[in-house]
């Protein structure tokens, strides 16, 4: 597989420039074909009137702030740069040779561009003076199109494949530069010569006008221009203005005693030793591997300082880094990687996450997660990404001299790039990060007089992002632990611990749940249920009471509310948004319309509309029950003091569903409520929760329902009603009892046997010997002296006219009471003498004995 | 067993350990892990793709693997210690692909004739190894 990779790689297109014809005739392009993007841009701005162009009349009081701007400009005619090559690679990799060759004309062209840029002193001085339009390079196509041909930077990234692009541009660069660099000096280990000359003479080839491809471009820039711009001023607003002052603290030296014993397992680079280049730029070109190709940025950068840390100085609060991190991105979190650039980096040659594992840099399959986080497909990051690029620039022109570059670029004899595969550097199969600093300090600090090539840079660039500090401080513990793995191995601990941290994390993100009862109700209960009955039986063993156990549910105060708003940008037309994997674009706006709604009604019966507003009446109380059930899980969480407000919302709503349910004003709204299964066991369920006062209506109004709930009996829903009623009961005081018994009486008023109805059904049964037991333990309470006479009369009353009803109903009959009362017996003893019990006793019995005597 | 880690990131335990793979297409990989991520997509490293026939088997030389996670069927350690006493027979490449491709011609036959017969009954023999190659 490594094999065929090498191959593949050194058979394409454009992949070294050699030879002095190749770097004259470039050099000519380079005259001709230089700037008109830029100019496109500059023009653009001018006539829309937009960010850039505030930008320039901020440039005389900061210019600092207009380098910025300008290379905004820089990075938009990169970029184009991208988009033409882009498309191109696939093609060329599966050889359709005629594609190929057109796009290594385009290839050519762009990078002809970029060099110029870049190169051209001029140019880069320029960037100070940038208002001025350097007319003498516009083409024709210019005054075809019109200088308003918007830079697309952003947009094209969409429209091609992300795998090529880049690899493409930089390459191409990078090419350019080894040309030069060829040119001064004659580099011992060249590999691929004769592919590469080939290709790069085809560019040159007058059959086809060098802008003959840019001019699909243009019109693609032009489609999408707006937003382009406001990628630009967002860009800025996420920059802040913090940005572009921070560039001078470019860590141009990392401190030395960053470098860890663990370098040492960076695989062995040859430093190749360059003669009389003293303070230059060590060989690090010569790692141009063709996986290297796709860094971006780097070849336009000048090296021996990271483009990216300058902007974050603190590592954290760069805005940037914030976006990304903000959202729960794994991004965030995955280590090395971490740093929102590194994605970015990512974003723009997806591949370079793997340039450094050079066996893997090809394949289809996305290896790493970083290659899979959803970021990396959303506009956001593409326009993270462009605005490092520009960055990078800013920085570029900032800091360093031409000559810089130049020196760089024309006076190294850089190793040629067909050695690409220096062996730690690229022929290990290292992941994405295979300790980049280190190895980055391996070169830079140890080669002090040397700032990193360009592969070193890239890296760099991606791994020394906002979170390279944290990067630092974890690499002790990382150097020992790769040690320790690679004592056998030299390929061990690849993964570092943080990349590993991260993938546990993400897993454990999914296991992690606020509420269980919400994202895995049945499972939950079922567990409950499970614990609680064990629970039981060891009650039973040991005879130990132990409270039931319920699950706790901490009261999370919820940090992520923020609600997505579609980004709008100023002066779109249409609604442009980004979209991201945590705020997908909103395709459908579906809403409803109330007339529909209306007319659907129409065709249903007045009958079946008023049942459906019942069921839906009925939901609208269980709503309010789940709300109360979900605040009394969060209360057990708590500790005393903090309960108070949510006791407080508790019995506010346990209020209103009371209100609702008893609705005084509808009485019938109780029976119709009650005819319902559903809300005879919300009636049940409210029941338990209510104070005494609230349960004693509502138990009242149960019993002076019966008759309509003793209809019910057979259908289910009742018996839970019959525990709730009895429980509400086992509280009540002898004078609710006789409430509730003259409620009683009130249903079935025709004769003193009123009760035979009643006791026919089970929750009337349960209800009668409810109030028994608990009229029996009222008077064990009470002294006969405390007990009020008249209470106590109409008690006897009922308790004479339960018996001889009891005496009437046929045993059969007698319903069988959800719980027998043993001691109701012996409440009836007090009022009834012993041969009036007699006759009953059998029936008694079937209300009081354990022992199911039904047949 | 308490301290398992949920999901993918059990195999986090069996990095730069040697594994044995069995990909859904059938195929045996034994290589080093080297990476993964929270797909459970796999970076082999060394990867050597071998055939079984019977006792034999014959090793090809896969380098770097990277495995979507999806087609992973099976994976597990190799014991090193017992890798040297083999109880089966290493036979060069091309030996182990012809036979490999005769077991399938007879697989294929077999399955040919049962589904002849299947038919005969009146059964239809859904092909299942559309859906999967694995079986």
């Amino acid at each position: 597989m490594t094999a065929m990779h090498v191959v593949g790689k050194s058979s394409f297109p454009l992949v070294g420039g050699k030879g002095d014809a190749a770097t004259v005739i470039e050099g000519s392009q380079l005259m001709s074909a230089p700037e008109e993007e830029e100019d496109f841009d500059i023009l653009n701005d001018e006539t829309f009137g937009d960010g850039v162009d505030d930008g320039y009349d901020w440039e005389e009081e900061h210019e600092r702030m207009a380098e910025e701007i300008d290379s905004f400009s820089f990075g938009d005619s990169k970029h184009n740069g991208n988009k033409t090559t882009d498309s191109g690679f696939d093609t060329a990799e599966k050889s359709y040779r005629t594609q190929e060759e057109y796009l290594e004309q385009s290839i050519s062209q762009l990078v002809v561009d970029d060099e110029d840029e870049l190169g051209d002193p001029a140019i880069l001085n320029a960037s100070k003076n940038r208002p001025i339009p350097q007319s003498h390079h516009k083409t024709c196509l210019e005054d075809l199109f019109g200088p308003s041909s918007p830079p697309a930077f952003l947009d094209t990234e969409h429209l091609v494949s992300p795998t090529s692009k880049d690899i493409w541009r930089v390459s191409r660069a990078e090419e350019e530069m080894n040309k030069q660099r060829n040119n001064a000096k004659q580099q011992p280990r060249y590999t691929v010569p004769t592919i590469i000359e080939r290709r790069n003479i085809i560019p040159q080839s007058p059959m086809i006008p060098p802008q003959a491809h840019t001019l699909e471009e243009i019109e693609k820039r032009m489609m999408t221009k707006p937003r382009v711009v406001t990628a630009e001023e967002l860009e800025r607003q996420m920059r802040g203005d913090a940005a572009p002052r921070s560039q001078p603290q470019t860590p141009r030296t990392m401190p030395s005693g960053m470098m860890m014993p663990g370098q040492q397992f960076t695989p062995p680079v040859p430093i190749p030793h360059h003669p009389g280049q003293p303070g230059m730029i060590p060989p690090m070109q010569s790692h141009q591997s063709p996986y290297q190709r796709q860094a971006p940025v780097g070849s336009h950068l000048p090296q021996g300082f990271s483009p990216i840390a300058p902007l974050f100085p603190d590592g954290r609060n760069s805005p940037l880094h914030q976006m990304l991190a903000g959202r729960i991105t794994p991004t965030g979190q995955l280590p090395g990687n971490m740093s929102p650039i590194p994605h970015i980096a990512s974003r723009q040659s997806p591949v370079l996450g793997l340039h450094s594992n050079s066996p893997m840099g090809r394949s289809v399959t996305p290896p790493h997660p970083l290659r899979m986080s959803p970021l990396s497909h959303s506009p956001l990051q593409n326009r993270v990404m462009s605005s490092i690029n520009h960055q990078q620039l800013i920085i570029g022109n900032g800091m360093s001299p031409n000559n810089r570059f130049n020196h760089n670029g024309m006076n190294m004899p850089q190793g040629p790039r067909g050695q690409g595969h220096v062996p730690g550097q690229y022929g290990s199969p290292a992941g994405p990060r295979m300790n980049p600093h280190q190895q980055f300090n391996d070169r830079y600090g140890n080669n002090q007089s040397a700032s990193p090539g360009r592969n070193q840079f890239n890296k760099n660039q991606r791994f020394q992002g906002p979170n390279n500090y944290r990067d630092r401080q974890q690499r002790p513990y990382n150097n020992q632990r790769d040690r320790e793995n690679r004592s056998g191995d030299d390929f061990a601990g690849l993964m570092t611990q943080r990349e590993k941290d991260w993938i546990i994390k993400i897993q454990l993100m999914q296991l992690q749940t606020e509420n269980p009862y919400i994202d895995d109700f049945y499972y939950t209960n079922f567990t409950l249920n499970k614990k609680n009955k064990e629970l039981r039986r060891q009650q039973e063993e040991n005879g130990v009471a132990t409270e039931e156990q319920k699950l706790v549910i901490p009261h999370l105060v919820k940090i992520e509310t923020k609600s997505y708003a579609p980004t709008q940008f100023e002066g779109s037309l249409g609604r442009l948004t980004t979209a991201s994997v945590h705020n997908p674009r909103q395709i459908i706006n579906v809403t409803r319309r109330s007339s529909f709604s209306g007319d659907d009604s129409m065709n249903v019966s007045k009958e079946l509309r008023k049942i459906r507003q019942l069921l839906m009446e009925i939901e609208r109380g269980y709503n309010l029950l789940l709300d109360i059930d979900d605040i009394e899980k969060q209360v057990l969480a708590l500790t005393e003091e903090s309960r108070k407000p949510l006791y407080e919302n508790r019995s506010e709503k346990i209020n209103e569903l009371f209100n609702y349910v008893v609705n005084i004003e509808t009485p019938d709204n109780f029976q119709q409520i009650l005819s319902v299964r559903k809300g005879r066991k919300l009636v049940a369920r409210l029941l338990p929760l209510l104070s005494s006062d609230q349960s004693e209506v509502l138990v009242s109004l149960i019993i002076s329902h019966l008759p309509i709930l003793v209809k019910k009996d057979s259908e289910d829903g009742t018996s839970q009603l019959c525990s709730s009623v009895n429980r509400a009961i086992g509280t009540s005081s002898l004078d609710n009892l006789i409430k509730y018994v003259d409620y009683i009486e009130k249903q079935y008023p025709v004769d003193k046997k009123s009760l035979q109805a009643v006791l026919q059904s089970k929750l009337g049964s349960t209800i009668l010997c409810s109030l028994l037991k608990q009229g029996e333990i009222i008077y064990q309470k009470t002294s006969p002296v405390d007990m009020d006479n008249q209470l106590h009369t109409s008690w006897s009353q009922f308790v004479e006219k339960f018996v001889s009803s009891l005496a009437e109903v046929k045993l059969e009959f007698i319903a069988v009471p959800l719980q027998r009362q043993p001691s109701i017996t012996k409440h009836i003893d007090r009022f009834i003498n012993k041969k009036q019990i007699a006759s009953i006793e059998d029936k008694l019995a079937v209300l009081t004995t354990s022992v199911p005597n039904q047949s | 067993m308490s301290s398992y880690l949920p999901g993918t990131a059990s195999l986090i335990e069996e990095i730069d350990k040697k594994l044995l793979v069995v990909l859904r297409d059938g195929r045996t990989l034994i290589g080093f892990l080297r990476s993964i991520d929270q797909f459970a997509n796999l970076v082999l490293h060394r990867t050597i793709e071998r055939i079984h026939v019977g006792k034999k088997y014959g090793d090809i030389e896969r380098g770097i693997f990277i495995i979507r996670g999806e087609n992973v069927v099976l994976l597990g350690e190799v014991n090193t210690e017992n890798e040297a006493n083999p109880a089966l027979i290493k036979v060069p490449i091309d030996e182990i692909l012809e036979m490999q491709r005769e077991e399938q011609v007879q697989k294929q036959q077999e399955e040919e004739l049962k589904k002849k017969a299947l038919k005969e009954r009146g059964l239809h023999l859904t092909d299942h190894s559309i859906l999967d190659d694995y079986c």
